[in-house]
C-alpha cells in the first residue's frame, strides 16, 4: 500500500469486486449468500489487519466486536417492523465503539502474549454473557424477524430483505472501508501506529503517548468489525453466541495471514480464498466422506498456510515480499530532486 | 445458604483448582521454556477424557484406563512436538496461535469421527461409588475427594521434580532465562521434547481423572483451555507458582462465586438478565481486575 | 552562568542488589557541553536512561527547569524538550531513513490524532525533517531503507532523529561510536554549533573528541561521580588519573 494504491492492487480489487457482484448471475440464494459472507469477512479481516499488520497488536478476540454489533442490531430491531438503517447503523456502531473503548482501555495496557490471551478471555467473557443470559435467546440465539431498510421518511431506498441489495450494500461498505484505511494510514495518525508496530519503545522516546494511539486504533478496528457484524446479522437474520466465539476470531486471523498481513488487499483476498476453500471442503464430490467433517480439511489448510506461506498470498504473488511502505517522501522526494 | 454448603463448595473449588493446575502448569512451562503459546493444549485434556471413556469400557476399570492412557498421551505429545511444534520455536506468537488453532480443528474432527458427538459418562470405581455424609441431607461424593487428593499428589510430584531433580533445574533455568539453556550446553532438542510431552501428559491425566466426575462431551477441550489461559495470565506467564496460585484462586472463585450468585437468581438486572447468569462472567472480571493491578500477572516478570 | 537547566539530586538506581548509579548530583547548563566519561559499567548509560525517563530512579530527584520529572514517563519528558540518542542503535529498521526522521519530526505536532489529511501535507514537519537530515549529514542516504545503510550512517540517523524533535537538552549516548573520521568531525562541529542554544550531555569514549568539545567533564566509576569540573582540572586530577584516564590517553 502506497499513498495512492498501486495499479496492480486496484486491478485485483476491481476483479474481486466484479466477481462478487456477479454472484446473482451464477446462482440463486446460496451463491449470493456465500458472496455476501465473503464480503463481510473481508471487512472483518481488514479491521483485524489494522491491529495486526499496522499497529502490531495480535488480537485473538476480535470476533467479540463482530458479535456485539450483530446482537446490538437484534436487540435494537423492532419485532414486527424494519429498523431504519439511518438510525440502526449509527446506534450499532456506537455501541460497538463504546465496547471497544472499554475493553481496549484494559487490554492495550498489556502486550505480546498477554495481549493475545487477554483479548481471547474478554471475548470469551462476552460469549458467556450472551450464552447464559436470556437477553437475546441465550444459547439458542435469536432472530431478526424483519431486516433493516434504508428509508427517508416513507420512501424505502434499500431493503435488505432483497439479497442482491444486501450484497451490493456490503460491497459498497467494503470499498468504503478500503478507502478509509488508505486515508487513515497515510495520515499523521497512520504514521504513528505504523511506527509503533515497528518499534514502540522508540516511539515513546520520541514523545508519543503510544497507549493512546494504540487505544484509538483498537477502537477504530472494533468499529469496523462492528460494521461487518451488522451486515452479517442481515444475511440470515439470525444471531448466536458463536459469533463472538474464539473460533470466529481465529478464522479472522487465518484470513489476514492467508491474504497477507500489513497489506490492504491481503485481508480481502484472504477472506475470499478462505471461504472459497471452506465451500470446496464441504463439497462431497471433492473430498468424499470428509465433507461431513470438513473442519479437518480447514485445519490442514491452516497449518499449511502457516508453514508454507509466510508472506500471504498477496505478498507471495507480489514477489517482493512487502509492498512499498507509505512514506511521506513519496511527494517530497520529487520536490528535492 | 448454610455453612455446610459453603464447605462443600470450598472443597469443590479446591479440587477444581488442583485440576486446573495440572492443565495450566503444562501451558505455562511450555511457554516459559520454549516460548510457544499452545492453543491445542486443551485438546490433550479432551483426548485424555475420551481415552478414559474408551479404555474404561475396554478394561472395565478407570485405574487401568489411567495407567494405559498416560503413556499413550506422552507418546502423542512426542509425536505432535516432532511433527508440528518443532516448527514454532523462534517463530512469532501469531504463527504459533494459528498453527495450534489448526491442530484444534483437526483434533476436534478426529474426536467427532471416532467417538461421535454424543456426551458419554465414565463409570466411577465401585469402591468410590459412595458419598460421605456431612449432615442429614448433604454429603460429599467420595470420588471428588479422591480426585482432589490425586491431583494434590501429582502437584507434589511436580514440585519435587522441579525443585529437586536435574530436569527440574533445567526447567527452572529455562523459564527464568531461556538463553541460559544454550549457555549451559543443554541439548534443547531433547529438553523441549521432554517438557512438551510432560505438559501433554499432565493435561491428559487431568482429563482421564476428571472423566468419571465431569462426563465426556465435545468441546470440553476448549472450555478448559480458555480457563487455563485465565489461570496462566493471572499467575504470570511462565511461572509455575503463579499457575498454582491462579488455579486455586479460579477454582475457589468459580465454585463459591457461583453458589453465591445462584442464591440470588431472583434478582433480575434487566429483562432477560438475572444475577446468576453472570457466573461465568465473574472469573473474567477477576482476571481484568488483577491485570489492572499487575499487567504481568501475580508472579510474572514485568515486560 | 545562569541557573541549571537540568539537575539531579542524589539520584540512585539499583537492579536487584547491583547499584548501577549511586547518589549522583549534577547540574547541566545551556551553552555548554557536559561530557560524562568512565569505564564500561560505570553507570553512564543508566544515568542517561534515568534522565530520559526510560528507567525510573530508585531514589533521588531529577528536575528540568525547576519541574520535577523524576517519575515522568519518557514520552512526556521528550515533549518537555529532553531528547536522547541511543548507544545501541534504536531505529525503525524497515523504514527509510527519511521516514525514521519524519516520525521524529512529526512528534512535535501538537497532536498526531489527525486522521484525514495525509501526513505528507504537513510542510512544517517536512521542513523539520529535512533540516535534521541535513545537519546530521545524511541527505544522500535519506531514501534508503535504514536497515541497509552502514552502521556509521545508522549512528548519524540516531542523531538526525534526535535533532528532528528539536529538544533543548540533548542526551547523546556515544553518538560517535562506529562513525568514520569525516562524520565524527561533522558531528563535533554540529555539537559546537548547537551548544550556544542547547544543553548538551554527551557520553563518549574517544578522548580526542571528548577534549575537543567538553566544557565540563564528569568522571563516573562504579556508579559514582569521581570528579566533575573543567577539562583541565580533570586532566590534572590525580585520583582520576589513577582510576581511569591513564597517562597515555592524555
Amino acid at each position: 500500500m502506497v499513498t495512492i494504491p498501486r495499479l496492480s492492487a486496484l486491478l485485483v480489487l476491481a476483479a474481486v469486486v466484479i466477481g462478487l457482484a456477479l454472484a446473482p448471475v451464477y446462482g440463486e440464494t446460496y451463491a449470493i449468500k456465500v458472496a455476501t459472507r465473503m464480503v463481510v469477512f473481508a471487512i472483518f479481516a481488514m479491521s483485524l489487519d489494522l491491529l495486526l499488520g499496522y499497529t502490531g497488536l495480535v488480537s485473538f478476540g476480535h470476533a467479540a466486536f463482530f458479535g456485539i454489533a450483530a446482537y446490538s442490531l437484534q436487540i435494537f430491531s423492532p419485532e414486527y417492523e424494519a429498523a431504519n438503517l439511518l438510525v440502526a447503523l449509527p446506534v450499532v456502531l456506537g455501541v460497538t465503539a463504546a465496547a471497544g473503548a472499554l475493553i481496549g482501555a484494559l487490554v492495550v495496557r498489556t502486550s505480546g502474549i498477554y495481549f493475545i490471551m487477554v483479548t481471547l478471555a474478554f471475548a470469551q467473557m462476552l460469549f458467556y454473557f450472551f450464552h447464559d443470559s436470556q437477553i437475546a435467546g441465550g444459547s439458542d440465539g435469536a432472530y431478526i424477524w424483519v431486516k433493516p431498510v434504508l428509508a427517508l421518511g416513507q420512501t424505502v431506498l434499500l431493503d435488505f430483505e432483497s439479497r442482491e441489495t444486501l450484497l451490493w450494500f456490503s460491497i459498497a461498505a467494503m470499498l468504503a472501508v478500503y478507502a478509509l484505511l488508505v486515508v487513515l494510514l497515510r495520515s499523521p495518525f497512520g504514521q504513528v501506529i505504523q511506527g509503533i508496530k515497528v518499534n514502540e519503545h522508540r516511539m515513546r522516546a520520541l514523545g508519543y503517548d503510544t497507549y493512546r494511539y494504540k487505544l484509538v486504533s483498537f477502537v477504530i478496528s472494533a468499529t469496523v468489525a462492528g460494521l461487518a457484524g451488522f451486515i452479517f446479522a442481515c444475511i440470515d437474520g439470525y444471531v448466536a453466541p458463536e459469533l463472538l466465539g474464539w473460533h470466529e476470531s481465529g478464522v479472522g486471523l487465518v484470513m489476514v495471514i492467508l491474504g497477507g498481513m500489513g497489506t490492504l488487499l491481503g485481508p480481502i483476498v484472504g477472506a475470499v480464498a478462505f471461504l472459497g476453500v471452506e465451500e470446496l471442503a464441504k463439497e462431497r464430490a471433492l473430498v468424499g466422506p470428509l465433507a461431513e467433517n470438513f473442519q479437518i480439511v480447514i485445519g490442514v489448510f491452516v497449518i499449511a498456510v502457516v508453514l508454507l506461506l509466510k508472506n500471504g498470498l498477496v505478498g507471495t504473488l507480489a514477489g517482493a515480499g512487502k509492498p512499498p511502505a507509505p512514506t511521506p517522501e513519496d511527494e517530497t522526494a520529487g520536490d528535492k530532486s | 445458604m448454610d455453612l455446610t454448603l459453603l464447605l462443600i463448595q470450598a472443597l469443590n473449588g479446591v479440587q477444581y483448582g488442583l485440576l486446573l493446575f495440572l492443565i495450566a502448569s503444562g501451558l505455562t512451562i511450555v511457554f516459559g521454556i520454549m516460548g510457544v503459546i499452545n492453543l491445542a493444549h486443551g485438546s490433550f485434556y479432551m483426548i485424555g477424557a475420551y481415552l478414559a471413556y474408551s479404555l474404561t469400557a475396554w478394561t472395565g476399570h478407570i485405574f487401568w484406563a489411567v495407567l494405559l492412557g498416560a503413556p499413550l498421551a506422552a507418546l502423542l505429545g512426542l509425536v505432535v512436538e516432532r511433527l508440528f511444534i518443532v516448527h514454532l520455536y523462534h517463530r512469532d506468537h501469531l504463527q504459533q496461535v494459528l498453527l495450534t488453532f489448526g491442530l484444534i480443528l483437526i483434533f476436534n474432527e478426529v474426536q467427532s469421527i471416532i467417538w461421535g458427538d454424543d456426551p458419554h459418562s465414565v463409570a466411577k470405581p465401585e469402591f468410590l461409588e459412595f458419598s460421605i455424609p456431612l449432615t442429614d441431607v448433604q454429603s460429599y461424593p467420595a470420588y471428588n475427594l479422591f480426585l482432589g487428593v490425586v491431583c494434590l499428589a501429582l502437584a507434589g510430584v511436580m514440585y519435587w521434580v522441579v525443585q529437586k531433580t536435574r530436569l527440574g533445574m533445567r526447567i527452572r533455568a529455562g523459564s527464568s532465562n531461556p538463553e541460559m539453556i544454550q549457555a549451559l550446553g543443554i541439548n534443547t532438542k531433547v529438553l523441549f521434547a521432554t517438557v512438551f510431552s510432560i505438559g501433554v501428559t499432565m493435561a491428559a491425566l487431568a482429563g482421564l481423572l476428571a472423566a468419571p466426575e465431569r462426563s465426556v462431551y465435545p468441546g470440553i477441550g476448549e472450555q478448559v483451555l480458555i480457563i487455563s489461559f485465565v489461570v496462566v495470565v493471572i499467575g504470570g506467564i511462565g511461572s509455575i507458582k503463579g499457575a498454582f496460585v491462579g488455579a486455586l484462586m479460579i477454582g475457589l472463585f468459580d465454585s463459591l462465586g457461583s453458589t453465591i450468585l445462584r442464591s440470588m437468581d431472583h434478582i433480575e438486572l434487566v429483562s432477560g438478565l438475572s444475577v446468576d447468569n453472570l457466573t461465568s462472567v465473574t472469573i473474567y472480571a477477576l482476571m481484568a481486575a488483577i491485570l489492572l493491578w499487575r499487567p504481568a500477572g501475580l508472579y510474572g516478570r514485568a515486560q | 552562568m545562569s541557573e541549571a537547566v537540568l539537575r539531579t539530586e542524589a539520584v540512585s538506581k539499583s537492579f536487584g542488589g547491583l547499584h548501577a548509579v549511586k547518589s549522583v548530583t549534577l547540574d547541566f547548563f545551556t551553552g555548554q557541553v557536559d561530557v560524562v566519561i568512565g569505564p564500561n559499567g560505570a553507570g553512564k548509560t543508566t544515568l542517561i536512561n534515568l534522565l530520559s525517563g526510560d528507567l525510573p530512579p530508585s531514589s533521588g530527584r531529577i528536575a528540568y527547569r525547576g519541574q520535577d520529572i523524576t517519575a515522568m514517563p519518557p514520552h512526556r519528558i521528550s515533549q518537555l524538550g529532553l531528547g536522547r540518542s541511543y548507544q545501541r542503535t534504536n531505529i525503525f529498521p524497515e523504514f527509510t531513513c527519511y521516514r525514521n526522521v519524519w516520525l521524529a519530526a512529526q512528534s512535535r505536532m501538537r497532536s498526531s490524532m489527525r486522521f484525514f489529511r495525509p501526513a505528507s501535507a504537513r510542510k512544517d514537519v517536512a521542513a523539520r525533517a529535512d533540516r535534521a537530515i541535513e545537519l546530521a549529514g545524511l541527505t544522500k542516504r535519506a531514501h534508503d531503507v535504514a536497515a541497509n545503510v552502514s552502521h556509521g550512517e545508522q549512528r548519524q540517523l540516531e542523531v538526525a532523529m534526535l535533532l528532528a524533535t528539536e529538544p533543548e537538552v540533548l542526551l547523546l549516548d556515544e553518538p560517535l561510536a562506529g562513525m568514520g573520521p569525516e562524520e565524527t568531525e561533522n558531528i563535533i562541529q554540529l555539537i559546537h554549533t548547537l551548544k550556544a542554544t542547547h544543553c548538551v550531555v554527551l557520553i563518549e569514549h574517544d578522548m580526542d573528541a571528548v577534549f575537543a568539545v567538553a566544557d565540563q567533564l564528569t568522571v563516573m566509576v562504579n556508579g559514582e561521580v569521581l570528579a566533575t569540573g573543567a577539562p583541565d582540572q580533570i586532566r590534572a586530577n590525580e585520583t582520576v588519573r589513577e582510576a581511569y584516564l591513564g597517562d597515555e590517553t592524555i
